[in-house]
């Protein structure tokens, strides 16, 4: 894509790296007057290391400069390539001596190319090996490439993905190399991965021989408002074309509800397409804080094109999976200051929605009707499934009442565990129980129970 | 000096990932180059959990290597089981507080959990301390804090010095919970010592 996009990419290897690298990034895109792309995979971007800051350096406010040659209008793009091929030489003679891209040599005939989290795989792995670490992989240094490779027998080039940097060392007739025939290009590396590839060990495997290892795949939390939509749509039997948030479970057991998930807005889009396809009941879902994200100019096309989409909004005020920060329906900001709440109904019904109902999520029976209406409903219609985030903090400081089963009435069927709720366990006789520092008194377990037997818990003796 | 691969291993909603930052914290206090990395699902609640520390002089790697854990700090006994191969069988041990959480979404989940965990886990040669953190923490008032009698057992087994960890409890327990957790710390010290 960088090179596409004829932009310098930097690849730190470190938690130092990634904040050095973005000041230094910003200089770099003064110095050429370019944009800079910082990469990241996943282990870098998920993990924790020491980080010394700086002084803060107080910068002077600077005008935006009008300058339609440089950042308006295609006529003039053309005229600007030339200017975008000098920029990009210049970064490549920058590349051969830039203090990102690092050689440490050693006395082994073995070398390694390396960049990113790999950087530090390598290091623990072979110690003793010579390494160029290129901590810019855009554009590559060609002579120093080349002058590395020549003082080593063999070659390793470990990047983790893409065989990006591999590729341009061969395209340079670069011949004593080893990499993705080695390493591959799936997952993320680790260090025992490196070992195993180089045949210096394998590590253990799980404990699986001998004994059940059980998987504890992750659920809903207590609570959740999303459980009560997807039991409802396994009920309808539609097919959900689904979008990014904690509800991406419900494609999981034991839902298995939501059937497409693409990236963030795809939900009604996909929707819409498989209608057109000639699909029936198809329905859309969507959390509050990706349709406003992503959701809107889609639903607006839907309407404009005359869809029957049927889309449900699962509203808990929150972007949940993120860690519950707000959004715009929250009605607050990150600053945790008042601001305008957007008026989720008011707004699906300008656009041209002709159905828009809201529903307590956590009420079963209704949240099924609503969806059989909205699913009939001719034109397009959205249902609003409203409850709060558990974890929101005021949520988790609310005073609950938690529910306890009456063990006297409880027949044993089974049905509250169906809710798959954590707090839901079983006792040695067999009976369930609900932890009562876990319940949320969210009632969904005491709606399923066929003989009443799921109480508050003041009301159980 | 050699590096210190630690392995927390425990069900969302434990507390596993505070008691790997605080011996991070820890780690770093008392001046060790240190990396945590942890592996998560997209819930918050009942998923498995692995949070991996690593300190040291000089640490590279982020991600601990099965097989040459230090400790394995089990939160539950399915979860110290399906880290259980981090440990170096050598020189390495798998702390695991003596409780049971029931996988919610398998049937008849109950019935096929390997309750048999520690006595296979020994069978396999590895060294297991099992500690009642559970039920002392529910003893001390409240039964959240076993991953903090977990810590104060896995405090005995690493180069930190008592005064560390005290220090970093105090930075990072709430103030209206830290009394209780200083117990629980204590309470999982004198088991292990």
């Amino acid at each position: 894509m960088a090179r596409m996009a004829k932009v310098p990419v930097l690849e730190p290897s470190d938690a130092q790296e990634c904040h050095d690298f973005i000041l230094a990034g910003m200089e770099l895109s003064e110095q050429f007057k370019s944009p800079v792309m910082l990469r990241t995979t996943t282990r870098l971007a998920h993990h924790k290391g020491l980080v010394e800051v700086g002084e803060r350096k107080e910068v002077e406010q600077r005008e935006f400069v009008a300058d339609a040659r440089r950042f308006s209008v295609p006529i003039y793009r053309l005229a600007r390539r030339p200017e975008v091929e000098k920029t990009l030489n210049a970064l490549t003679e920058y590349a051969e001596t830039c203090s990102f891209n690092r050689v440490e040599h050693s006395k082994n005939s073995v070398g390694v190319v390396t960049s990113g989290i790999a950087y530090q795989y390598v290091k623990e792995v072979m110690p003793e090996a010579g390494v160029l670490r290129l901590g810019m992989t855009f554009p590559l240094p060609a002579k120093m490439l080349r002058e590395f490779c020549s003082k080593y027998e063999t070659v390793y080039v470990i990047e983790e993905g893409e065989a990006f940097i591999e590729e341009y060392m061969r395209n340079l007739g670069i011949t004593n190399l080893k990499g993705k025939e080695l390493f591959g290009v799936i997952g993320e590396y680790s260090p025992g991965r490196l070992r195993k590839a180089l045949a210096l060990g394998s590590p253990p495997q799980p404990f699986t021989e001998g004994i059940r290892l059980l998987p504890r795949p992750p659920m809903m939390c207590v609570g959740c408002g999303h459980r009560t939509v997807f039991a409802a749509l396994k009920q309808l039997k539609v097919t959900v074309s689904g979008d990014i948030g904690c509800y991406t479970m419900g494609a999981l057991p034991p839902y298995e509800a939501e059937h497409t998930t693409f990236c963030m807005g795809a939900s009604i889009g996909v929707a819409v397409g498989l209608e057109q396809a000639g699909h029936k009941d198809t329905l859309a879902i969507i959390g509050d804080s990706t349709f406003i994200h992503a959701g809107i100019p889609p639903l607006i096309d839907a309407v404009y094109n005359k869809s029957h989409l049927t889309l449900v909004i699962l509203d808990n005020s929150a972007t949940g999976m993120t860690g519950s920060q707000p959004n715009a329906s929250s009605g607050k900001n990150i600053l945790g200051e008042e601001t305008p709440k957007l008026d989720l109904e008011a707004f699906c019904r300008a656009t041209g929605v002709g159905l828009v109902e809201v529903v307590d999520t956590w009420q079963r029976k209704e949240m099924v009707r609503a969806l059989r209406r909205s699913i009939a409903y001719p034109g397009p219609s959205v249902v609003i499934a409203r409850g709060a985030c558990q974890q929101l903090p005021e949520m988790k400081k609310r005073n609950v009442i938690p529910f306890k089963v009456e063990e006297e009435l409880c027949t044993q069927c089974n049905a509250c565990f169906k809710v798959w709720c954590p707090a839901i366990t079983r006792t040695l006789g067999n009976f369930p129980v609900i932890a009562a520092n876990e319940c949320t008194s969210c009632t969904v377990c005491a709606q399923v129970c066929p003989t009443d037997a799921i109480k508050l818990a003041e009301a159980v003796a | 000096m050699k590096t210190f691969s630690l392995m927390f291993a425990g069900v969302g909603g434990q507390g596993s990932l505070l008691i790997a930052d605080l011996t991070s914290l820890a780690a770093v206090s008392a001046g060790y180059d240190t990396k945590q990395t942890e592996v998560h699902g997209v819930s918050q609640r009942g998923g498995s959990v692995e949070t991996h520390v690593r300190f040291g002089e000089k640490v590279h790697s982020p991600i601990v290597t099965p097989g040459e854990a230090y400790a394995v700090i089990g939160l539950e006994k399915l979860e110290a089981l399906r880290f259980a191969h981090y440990v170096n069988a050598k020189d390495g041990t798998i702390l695991v507080n003596d409780h049971e959480l029931i996988p919610g979404s398998i049937a008849n989940a109950e019935k096929i959990y390997p309750h048999e965990t520690i006595d296979f886990l020994k069978s396999k040669g590895l060294r297991v301390i099992v500690l009642p953190a559970s039920q002392t923490a529910r003893e001390l008032g409240d039964g959240r804090m076993a991953n903090v009698v977990l810590l104060g057992a896995l405090s005995t087994l690493l180069p930190i010095p008592q005064e560390t960890w005290d220090k970093t409890l105090r930075l990072r327990i709430p103030a209206k919970y830290l009394e209780g957790n200083l117990k629980a710390f204590q309470a999982g010290r004198k088991m292990a010592s």
